[in-house]
């Protein structure tokens, strides 16, 4: 720690001193990164984050079963636990992974089979197994998974299965790929959207404005998911699951663009009377330049911010209108169609791992909060 | 004052209208129309009509008129009273909805007295604790419980019911008093009932106040008429709640405007979990089934309920600010 | 206890407050010693980062986190508090939210603060805030203390006191508010009142009234007068004794005319000197004399300027349209300068936004005439037509720190208009913006570094750079000087000058300092309410005032000379109509 007198704002010295400040040859994004990184929250966040979004891309690959493999004798498996370790035939600890098989017991009054872990019985489990043929992206055909069971026809349900007898990770683990993906692109439609109208407004200002902050009021006062629901119900149940998702995406996105709006106003209006501004239009930057030049790199820290808080609502939303049964449909895999599943009570009594979707979603929309809580943190660097 | 709150009452008016008009356009978005569902249901039971009457039906319904003349009749119908047919429930709409819309309305605004009441002093102690434990915990929580699907916790709350109290809870009243009169037994029963459901519909509306509070407050709290006031010699406490929280309390208010439609919106979802005897699960049903009257109905009423609740909002505004009073 | 005029009321031995964060410790005050008399008024002076508003709050132990008092003693004598006994408190050694501190302040010593709007509570009336005052202190009820309030706000000449008691800040001028806390802060009779720079936000004019009404306050209640201020007019004014702080520490102190007649500390001798040098007539403006024949850069007649209330539905509030400028009319030749000066809302910043067209007059004519070129009538001109003439007339903003863009490098700030009038690009531009930071007093090295890593004087250097980039023939000057400590503002004005004498460049001059304008200006036009009340040569408005307004204007400034307090009387400004 270093002592030392308060700094003038005036210089007593002669002119030409050194600049003040270690940041002196700082850009903004730099700056801008020293201030996230503070936030240790919005750090681990963003790993986080990250991970998912890379499980998304390659879901294929990690899910160790295809999403609609169902099976009949395992329907509410409950989940196994994956041992890494196991003691051979000399009781030494070898490395060989595996999961532990399933007794079952069938309930002759109710008509009910209950599974219990039989720890005596070993599914050997390994990494990069051999697999069925499958598509990566619907390009490249892949014919290894990163873990699965080594004999084919093994259970491995790490997360339980279903009514169905389908393996919940993998259902969640494709699920990643929809849920997180119709997130981004409702939020780009919104953010299109945001910044033409409310760019428009703080710009021009005048009647345009009027209208437009009017119609984002009214927007904003409607209760939103009684809307969605009206509209996706008018939406025919025949249409193909791609057209229904880009419809879903469309819907959640005219509601979704009025925040953005909003905030790309509320800049441009601030923006607009600083003197900086005034001064470049008197350094003979014409309009375009004024905007892009001079302005945006003010506020796109703002409107990254902004966009990073509105992904949770769109993820939010799709997982409620899918859980109703309103938005994406089987054999789509979101978060909020295998939420469907938990719908009943009865069933999530006796297979508590039909929330493991909810807690996916839970993760994600955190992560989310918390690196956009950063951002807007990080977002004007200059803030004392 | 007067030109703040006549320029409010005068808006309502188009907002109305636009309300209505974006539920009209719900309600005919879906193909076809009240006769071809009549129809198809006419056809399923063994008894098709002929092209004739179903044409009869349209002109008896005005279903053949262009659109906007089919929506000045529906509007001036629902002025008067009459909002149309539910095809599901063969009754008119307007029996239907009203008991509804009521538990919508005592659910909304008890979960909305709820979420003020804890996130206000919430917020304060956050705001005033800055960076303590007390403060990270209470950021992370509300974190949290704005990262919850309000549905989800409302299934994990019956999940955790059905396994530790043996029965689900659920709806809003218990079996003998459904349809008993209304009397100080049922108040209590009712009373009982309704907690569950403003806690799980409030938490996200507590998170989000919260954190706006928290904001709010640190901003005043470095203004200079707090440093005023701690000059004159107040004590820390007394300062903080005279002055920067009755200041913060402002903006706080004015959250009303978007916490409402939240909450209205919440409730659709939750209350279709937990089976209660509002508008959301007749507005899923209906919706599923194409219901149009009914489903558009309930939506134009959600929308206007929301924008009465606003308008009491900034009349509330009007009383704290002075600054509005004067016009400033 | 009945106090005589000089006895000690309080006594600050060898105080030192730091701020510790995690990267430094700040020694804001700097084993600093002050010594406060009953009925005598000590002035604080200092620049920004002094150390003098931090001095202020350790006497009354408010000192916002991460600050505190790391040692000394703050001795308060004779104080009339019950758990004293009448024996000298240590302030310093008392718990900062305890119960004793809090008894002595509002009580024994009261503060009153630099920004009046902020100041006070925003949702409270004014006799709620001083009523709570009274109430803290004394054993009143609320008729009584309400009664009390009105008192004082008569005392402190309010007008209208029992309906003002029950208003809210919003409703009051920046004077008026000023008054109100003053009225709070006294109305428990404390023996000590500091006022941290409560004049500073506030028009000349108001300054002197807020002046006038605090010495007649002081002659009536004899407490002690710590103020402080950066203003050494207002210190000649007001001052028995000066203390004068740098950099956390006090470098001298003793009787005003002692330090103005002979100033022994460097510090002193310079800070004097900046102020008195803007006194009189710059010798560089001295040497030059206009050419003889010097064509009219710039002739604007009847220009009017009027901003439209909100139009709409309904009207927001009862204001009609504001006049902001009426018929204002004047003549520039090449080479002159001519000062513009006038208080809030005179429209001198108006004037100068509309010659350039950022703003849009709505009547008049601007007659620009170019060195080769014909006069052409600005006004009249499409907004779009305007981009070639702002390469000849320039402007300098009065906020460094607004006027620069952060996100832009020097080299781009500086190189914007030569790139956007194609003047040079590459290397050929660095090389110019190189050539103009050196004239303007900055190292090229750093042109490649961000604003925020200078300091406000530089950036001032920066905006002045920017301006000249392009060789311009006019440049207006909008309170360029007005963000910088006073010992900086001479060194601006001087490079302005120079670069005018090198540059053959006519100033427009805009300012609410007189001392500035008469520094630098050939000519000065005083603005009042949108009108020139009067225009002429420097020397003869500021020595012989014609016009009522200006000659209230010229007697309200406080002279930087001791001896000259209470010479000239105060003229007050009538206009016809409510004042």
């Amino acid at each position: 720690m270093t002592a030392r007198s308060p700094a003038a704002t005036g210089d007593p010295l002669p002119p030409d001193t050194v600049p003040l400040g270690p940041a002196g040859s700082s850009s903004q994004l730099r700056l801008m990164w020293v201030q996230f990184k503070r936030h240790r929250m919005a750090m681990v966040s963003a790993i986080v984050l990250i991970m998912i979004y890379l499980t998304a891309a390659f879901c294929e690959f990690l899910a160790p079963f295809s999403p609609i493999a169902f099976n009949p004798r395992y329907t509410y498996a409950p989940p196994q636990q994956l041992h890494l370790f196991d003691r051979d035939a000399a009781g030494q600890l070898v490395f060989m992974p595996h999961v532990n098989g399933y007794k079952v017991t069938i309930d002759p009054v109710a008509l009910r089979r209950t599974f219990i872990v039989d720890d005596k019985v070993k599914h050997p489990v390994g990494l990069f197994v051999a697999s069925e043929p499958y598509q990566m992206w619907g390009l490249i055909t892949l014919r290894r998974k990163l873990i699965g069971p080594l004999v084919k026809g093994d259970p491995m349900y790490l997360l339980g299965a279903d009514r169905l007898g389908r393996d919940m990770l993998s259902r969640i683990l494709y699920g990643t790929r929809i849920s997180m993906t119709i997130g981004l692109i409702g939020v780009t439609l919104s953010l299109v959207l945001g910044i033409v109208l409310g760019g428009l407004s703080g710009y021009y200002g005048g009647w345009i404005d009027h209208i437009i902050q009017r119609t984002i009021e009214f927007v904003l006062s409607l209760p939103t998911t009684p809307l969605w629901l009206g509209l996706a119900a008018a939406m025919p149940t025949n249409w193909p699951p791609l057209r229904i998702y880009l419809c879903i995406t469309i819907i959640l996105s005219l509601i979704g663009w009025t925040s953005l709006a909003r905030v790309v106003r509320g800049r441009f209006l601030s923006l607009r009377t600083e003197d900086f501004v005034t001064a470049a239009r008197l350094d003979g930057a014409g309009e375009s330049r004024i905007i892009f030049r001079h302005m945006a790199p003010s506020f796109i820290s703002h409107i990254i911010a902004e966009v990073s808080l509105a992904i949770p609502g769109m993820i939010l939303a799709e997982t409620a209108l899918s859980f109703l049964g309103l938005g994406l449909q089987p054999p789509m895999v979101s978060w909020g169609v295998l939420l469907q599943e938990a719908q009943n009570i009865r069933a999530i009594a006796t297979a508590p791992w039909l929330f493991a979707p909810g807690v996916a979603v839970v993760i994600a929309v955190l992560a989310l909060n918390f690196v956009g809580d950063g951002l807007r943190d990080a977002a004007d660097p200059y803030r004392q | 004052m007067l030109n703040f709150l006549l320029r409010r009452l005068l808006w309502m008016i188009p907002s109305f209208f636009a309300v209505s008009v974006v539920a009209f356009t719900i309600i005919q978005l879906p193909p076809g129309d009240f006769v071809t569902s009549y129809a198809a249901d006419l056809a399923t039971s063994g008894s098709p009509a002929s092209a004739e009457q179903l044409q009869e039906l349209r002109i008896r319904y005005g279903l053949d008129q262009p659109l906007p003349v089919q929506y000045l009749r529906w509007i001036g119908n629902a002025l008067h009273g009459d909002l149309g047919v539910s095809f599901e429930y063969r009754a008119p709409v307007a029996d239907l909805i009203w008991n509804r819309l009521g538990m919508t309305a005592l659910v909304a605004f008890c979960t909305l007295l709820f979420v003020w009441v804890i996130a206000f002093p919430v917020g304060v102690f956050s705001a005033l604790r800055q960076y303590s434990l007390g403060d990270y915990l209470i950021t992370f929580l509300c974190f949290l419980g704005m990262a919850t699907p309000n549905f989800l916790l409302a299934l994990f709350v019956m999940y955790l019911s059905v396994v530790f109290l043996g029965y689900s809870v659920g709806g809003l009243f218990s079996p003998e008093f459904v349809h008993a009169p209304w009397s100080i037994a049922r108040l209590v029963d009712l009373l009982q009932h309704l907690w569950l459901p403003v806690v799980v519909l409030g938490v996200a509306g507590i998170a989000a106040l919260v954190r706006i509070m928290r904001a709010n407050l640190l901003d005043e709290l470095g203004k200079p008429y707090v440093e005023t006031a701690r000059a004159k010699g107040l004590a820390e406490i007394a300062l903080t709640l005279r002055y920067p929280t009755r200041v913060a309390l402002n903006p706080f208010v004015s959250t009303v405007g978007w916490v409402l439609p939240v909450l209205v919106s919440g409730e659709v979802i939750v209350s279709s979990v937990m089976s209660l005897p509002t508008a959301g699960p007749v507005l899923i049903q209906a919706l599923k089934t194409q219901d149009m009257y009914l489903g558009g109905a309930l939506i134009m009423f959600q929308c206007i309920l929301v924008l009465v609740g606003t308008l009491l909002s900034d009349l509330l505004l009007v009383w704290l600010d002075p600054r509005i009073r004067y016009d400033r | 206890m009945t106090e005589t005029d000089g006895d000690i009321v309080l006594e600050v031995r060898d105080l030192s407050t730091w701020f510790e964060t995690r990267h430094e410790t700040v020694k804001a005050v700097d084993h600093v010693s002050l010594t406060l008399r009953h009925g005598r008024t000590l002035c604080v002076v200092g620049e920004s980062g002094s150390g003098k508003s931090v001095t202020a709050r350790s006497i009354l132990n408010i000192v916002p986190k991460p600050g505190r008092i790391v040692t000394g003693q703050v001795i308060l004598h004779n104080s009339t508090l019950e758990w004293a006994g009448g024996k000298p408190i240590d302030l310093a050694a008392l718990h900062p939210r305890g119960r004793r501190i809090r008894t002595v302040r509002g009580r024994e010593i009261a503060m009153i603060f630099q920004e009046p709007m902020a100041s006070l509570s925003p949702v409270h009336t004014i006799g709620s805030q001083i009523v709570e005052a009274i109430r803290l202190h004394r054993r009143m009820n609320q008729a009584e203390a309400r009664a009390l309030a009105v008192e004082m706000l008569d005392r402190v000449r309010i007008p209208r006191p029992s309906q003002a008691v029950d208003s809210y800040p919003f409703e009051f001028s920046g004077g008026m508010r000023q008054r109100a806390m003053t009225a709070m802060a006294l109305v428990c009779e404390p023996k000590l009142l500091i006022a941290d720079e409560p004049t500073t936000a506030l028009d000349v004019t108001t300054q002197a009234e807020i002046l006038e009404l605090m010495k007649n306050l002081q002659s009536l209640y004899g407490m002690a007068l710590m103020f402080i201020t950066h203003d050494m007019g207002v210190v000649a004014e007001i001052a028995d004794e000066v203390a004068v702080m740098h950099q956390g520490r006090v470098v001298e102190h003793g009787p005003v005319n002692a330090i103005f007649a002979a100033p022994q500390h460097p510090y002193t001798q310079r800070l004097l000197n900046s102020v008195l040098v803007l006194e009189r007539r710059s010798h560089r403006a001295l040497g030059r004399s206009l050419r003889p024949g010097a064509d009219t850069i710039l002739d604007v007649e009847n220009l009017g300027m009027r901003f439209d209330s909100r139009r709409g539905l309904f009207r927001t509030s009862g204001e009609g349209a504001v006049q902001a400028l009426d018929s204002v009319a004047f003549s520039l030749a090449r080479g002159e300068s001519l000062g513009i000066v006038g208080e809030s809302g005179s429209g001198k910043t108006t004037l100068g936004r509309c010659v350039l067209r950022i703003l849009e007059p709505t009547s008049g004519r601007i007659r620009f005439k170019r060195r080769s070129g014909e006069p052409v009538d600005l006004a009249a001109l499409p907004a779009p037509a305007m981009k070639p003439y702002w390469q000849a007339m320039r402007l300098i903003f009065q906020d460094p720190f607004a006027s620069l863009n952060p996100r832009m490098t020097l080299l781009q700030i500086i190189g914007e208009p030569l790139r956007n009038y194609g003047v040079a690009s590459g290397s050929e531009l660095e090389h110019r913006v190189a050539t103009l930071m050196q004239r303007v007093g900055l190292s090229p090295e750093t042109m490649r570094r961000y604003p925020h890593a200078f300091s406000g004087g530089q950036r001032q250097r920066i905006g002045i750079a920017r301006a000249i980039a392009l060789k311009p023939e006019l440049i207006v000057a909008d309170e360029a000087t007005s963000a910088l400590d006073v010992s900086l503002r001479a060194q601006i004005l001087d490079l302005l000058l120079d670069l005018g004498h090198e540059l053959e460049l006519s100033y427009i001059i805009i300012s609410h300092d007189i001392s500035v304008i008469r520094y630098m200006c050939d000519r000065v036009a005083v603005m009042h309410r949108g009108r020139i009340v009067e225009i002429g040569e420097t020397g003869s408005v500021c020595d012989d005032p014609q016009h009522p307004y200006t000659r209230s204007l010229i007697s309200a400034i406080p002279k930087p000379d001791p001896r000259q307090r209470g010479r000239t009387g105060r003229i007050r400004y009538q206009p016809n109509g409510a004042n």
